[in-house]
Parts: structure tokens; C-alpha cells; sequence
């Protein structure tokens, strides 16, 4: 079982993996390339899965050692804890469907996660007073867009400035769309940079070998 | 102390409270200001209104529970536009885990229990029954990975049974749901890119139109997406949702929610005005006169 412990192993691992995802998303190739690359989406899938355990099992050593040592906000990680084994324990022993589940869900984590987000609109309108000032051209600018984009988004705005609406809609359609496309555009050249890489074996940090790469250099 | 001090000073505590006070009364004694649909919901509107029989659609939630007060609206009326068309088939699916337990939320809000049964799935929804004209396939762990997963192997990444154990694959047969291309409109409610997923596995693949309702954080890029052809329809957060049942006939809540909206932007406006008289009458020349 040397070979494990191979650099080139790795390597080899990656570029075939890459070469079975990336080559049928841009060329027609026969089936049988097409099933290995379900297959290994299928497993990717999987591991996905698993590595929710892992998440689990690391915030439960964390919260375990917050407690232990009585660290700030210490009583909370009961809670946690509590509340995340009652999930995992409820889940797995009466299953995903089972009310006493679904009871845990709407009581904690709907009520939660809903909470924490409405909470933004406080902060929100308090940024508006504080953020948008017009010390600069630039600030100028991007006061002036929100306050157009603003205009246009609420409905009694387009009532009665329907002047603004054309304004808004431009920006919209042309400033927003031409500056979120050179985000794409960056991301999209950017994966295929990552791909060719990937196919030349050059992209090491994925598999965990950059380290030893630097330190075999050094 | 000057005018000037004061605006400049003002607690935040006091945004805060109007801002929660404005909001209660718009929403407790709404007064119906007139709504505009945009373009991109009539579309929407369009587009499911001319499903036609035999048609198969997926139904993704990928709602989390922070978005979902801000889709409810959406998800209440396209789903019931969606379920009143004949003969269209639909499958659920969410890829986000709080999704199924919201997704049998607007089930039920939108259907009655079918005779005979007392508890979910059996939910009949304007007509259409649980297992012969939809089904509820529940949560898929994985987000993009499951759906490249899909749009490679549809069957195969569905699997034999719904969320409830219940073996489905008499409803994937007679409905001839075999491959990826089988499907004819994929709806995502997001507030993660669910929708941005489906474009790329089946819209660039397969040409299969995707529509997209998302939170208000997410519609500048989704706008961007609809701009370029990609998405086929978009019904950005509230606004859009309210836009929609407003299209649709459906008295739902937000319609309700938009006077709120509209007043509270309209004060976001007055303290980005509020705040810079503060600024340019007090705290810049304070800062000067420090100097």
C-alpha cells in the first residue's frame, strides 16, 4: 500500500477525475464516459453527504471544550449541543418525517434563522442614514444610484416619480449587467485556468500536496 | 444644541422604532397603493399559464428558513397557477435541508387532505391528487453536485422513493419521465442559487427553461441572468411575488406586505437625505473645526 503514500498517486487520481468531469460537459463522447462521469457526480454527492458528520462531530468537540473550560457564552454550547443531538437522535431513531422532527424544526430552526434575517432591516435603515454620505464623487454616484434604484423598487416610488424608473431600469440593465459580467466572464475563464491545471497535474492544493510540494522544493 | 447637532445625533434606537412602527401600521391598516408588473413576472405569468397537458414540472425549494417569509408569497401563487393548468405533471424536490418541512407548508396551505387520509403527503391541490399528478421527492443533499447528478441521470439521481418512503416509480413511468430532456419547465424558489444550478445542468444543456424566484439579495445577479436569456422568467422577492398574485387573481399576503415595502424604502430614502444635512450641517464641520 505504498503507493498511498505517493505524491503521483494523487496526481494521477486528479487528472483522470477531471479529465471524465470536464471533457463530456464540453464534447460528445460515448456512454460509457458519460456513465463514469455519473458515477463519480453520484459519489461526490455522497461524500458530500458524509462530510455533514464531519461538521457535526467538530462542533460537538467544540462546544464540549467551550463548556469544559467555562468559556465566554459557555451556556449556549449546552444548548447547542442539546438541541443539534435531540435533531441527530430524533431524526435517525424516529425519522425525517416524524413529528416529534418536524416539531423541533418549526419551534427552533424556523423561528431562529427567520429571526436573525428580519433583524436586517433595523440595521439596514440605520446604514442608510450613516453609510451614503456624499463626501466624494464616487459616494455621489453610488448615492445617487441607490436612491434611483430605490425610487423604482418601491411601487409608490414609480407612482410618483416615474421619472426615475428609466433611470433605474438603465442602470439595472446596463451598469449592474456590464459589471456582473466581468464577474462571469472572470469566473468562467478563471474555472477553465483551474481546469487545464487540474489536467496538467499542477493543481495541488485540492489533494492536500502543497505543503509537501514546498517543503520537497525547500 | 443646534438643529443640526440633532439630526446629526439621532439615537439609532430611534430608527429602529419607526421603522418597526411604520411597518405594523402599514401592514395592520394597509391602503392598496397601485402596483406596476414588470416585464419579467408577466413573463412568468406567461410562461406557466401556457403549460399544456402532459407537461412536466420540477418544483425546486431552495429555501432556507431566513428567505422563506420573503417567497411565501411566491411559492403560495405560482404553485396554485401552476396546479390549476390540466394535465401538468409535478415533481418537488428541495436542495436545501429546512425545504421540505416549508415545502408541505405551502402543500397544505394551497390543498385539503384527500379522502381517506389524514396526514402529508395526501394532499390534493386544486384538483390534482398525491402520487398520480404529483409527487414530493423531499431534500437531496449535494446542491450543484445533485443537480449535474440529475441532469445526467435523472432516474438514478431521483432514486425509487418520495420523501415518505412511498415508491414512486409507477408515476415516473406513466408519465414517461425517463432522462433530463423529459422535463419541460424547472421552478426554483431560492434563497440560495438553486435556479443558477438548473440553468447550467439543464437550460445549457438540454434547453430546458428555468424560472427563478429569489430573495432581494439575489436579484441583481438573477435580473442579469434573465437579461441574458438564461432564466426564462424571473419574480424577484416580495415584489415580485405581489406582482404575480396580483396577475394571478390570488388574494395573498403579499399584496399586503407591498404598502409596508413602499414606505419603509421611502425612509430609507428620507434618512439618506436625514443623514447627510446632519452631515454637511454638523459633523463635517465639527470635524474641520477639530482639525
Amino acid at each position: 500500500m505504498s503507493f498511498l503514500k505517493r505524491k503521483e498517486f494523487y496526481v494521477v487520481i486528479l487528472i483522470m477525475v477531471s479529465l471524465f468531469i470536464y471533457v463530456p460537459y464540453f464534447f460528445q463522447v460515448p456512454q460509457a464516459i458519460t456513465n463514469i462521469e455519473t458515477w463519480l457526480i453520484d459519489t461526490a454527492v455522497v461524500i458530500g453527504a458524509f462530510a455533514v458528520w464531519v461538521g457535526f462531530i467538530t462542533s460537538t468537540r467544540r462546544e464540549i471544550v467551550r463548556i469544559q473550560r467555562r468559556r465566554r457564552g459557555w451556556f449556549y454550547g449546552i444548548i447547542i449541543l442539546g438541541l443539534s443531538w435531540a435533531m441527530v437522535i430524533v431524526g435517525l431513531g424516529l425519522g425525517k418525517t416524524h413529528v416529534i422532527f418536524e416539531f423541533l424544526q418549526r419551534a427552533f430552526v424556523l423561528p431562529g434563522d427567520s429571526t436573525i434575517y428580519a433583524i436586517l432591516v433595523f440595521y439596514l435603515t440605520s446604514a442608510g442614514a450613516r453609510a451614503f454620505r456624499v463626501n466624494s464623487f464616487e459616494s455621489a454616484l453610488l448615492t445617487l444610484g441607490a436612491l434611483f434604484v430605490l425610487l423604482k423598487q418601491a411601487p409608490l416610488g414609480e407612482l410618483l416619480i416615474p421619472w426615475a424608473v428609466p433611470i433605474s431600469t438603465y442602470l439595472e440593465n446596463y451598469v449592474a449587467m456590464g459589471a456582473t459580467r466581468v464577474f462571469s466572464v472572470s469566473l468562467a475563464v478563471g474555472a477553465l485556468v483551474l481546469a487545464i491545471r487540474l489536467f496538467m497535474g499542477q493543481e495541488l492544493a485540492l489533494v492536500g500536496l502543497v505543503e509537501r510540494a514546498v517543503r520537497r522544493e525547500e | 444644541m443646534s438643529v443640526m447637532k440633532v439630526i446629526a445625533n439621532i439615537d439609532r434606537r430611534i430608527y429602529y422604532g419607526a421603522v418597526f412602527v411604520l411597518t405594523a401600521i402599514m401592514l395592520l391598516f394597509p391602503i392598496g397603493l397601485p402596483l406596476k408588473v414588470s416585464p419579467e413576472v408577466k413573463a412568468a405569468y406567461n410562461m406557466i399559464d401556457s403549460l399544456e397537458p402532459g407537461d412536466i414540472v420540477i418544483i425546486n425549494f431552495c429555501i432556507t428558513a431566513s428567505g422563506y417569509n420573503e417567497l411565501k408569497g411566491a411559492c403560495n401563487s405560482m404553485i396554485s397557477h401552476l396546479f390549476s393548468k390540466p394535465g401538468v405533471k409535478v415533481i418537488f424536490t428541495a436542495t436545501s435541508d429546512q425545504a421540505p418541512i416549508m415545502m408541505e407548508e405551502i402543500i397544505a396551505n394551497n390543498g385539503e387532505l384527500m379522502t381517506g387520509h389524514s396526514s402529508y403527503p395526501y394532499y390534493e391541490i386544486q384538483g390534482k391528487q398525491y402520487g398520480v399528478d404529483y409527487i414530493n421527492m423531499g431534500y437531496y443533499p449535494g446542491l450543484f453536485k445533485w443537480i449535474a447528478a440529475l441532469s445526467a441521470d435523472l432516474r438514478g439521481s431521483l432514486g425509487n422513493n418520495d420523501w415518505y418512503g412511498i415508491d414512486v416509480r409507477q408515476f415516473l413511468d406513466s408519465n414517461g419521465i425517463m432522462e433530463a430532456r423529459d422535463i419541460d419547465l424547472v421552478l426554483s424558489f431560492d434563497s440560495d442559487d438553486g435556479a443558477g444550478d438548473f440553468m447550467r445542468y439543464f437550460y445549457l444543456e438540454y434547453g430546458t427553461p428555468v424560472m427563478q424566484s429569489m430573495i432581494g439579495v439575489m436579484v441583481a445577479g438573477a435580473k442579469v441572468e434573465y437579461n441574458a436569456g438564461n432564466y426564462a422568467a424571473i419574480v424577484p422577492s416580495i415584489r415580485g411575488a405581489a406582482e404575480y398574485q396580483f396577475l394571478a387573481d390570488y388574494p395573498g399576503f403579499a399584496l399586503t406586505q407591498m404598502d409596508a415595502f413602499s414606505i419603509i424604502q421611502f425612509f430609507l430614502i428620507f434618512l439618506m437625505v436625514l443623514g447627510n444635512i446632519g452631515y454637511y450641517g454638523y459633523t463635517r464641520n465639527h470635524k474641520e473645526a477639530k482639525k
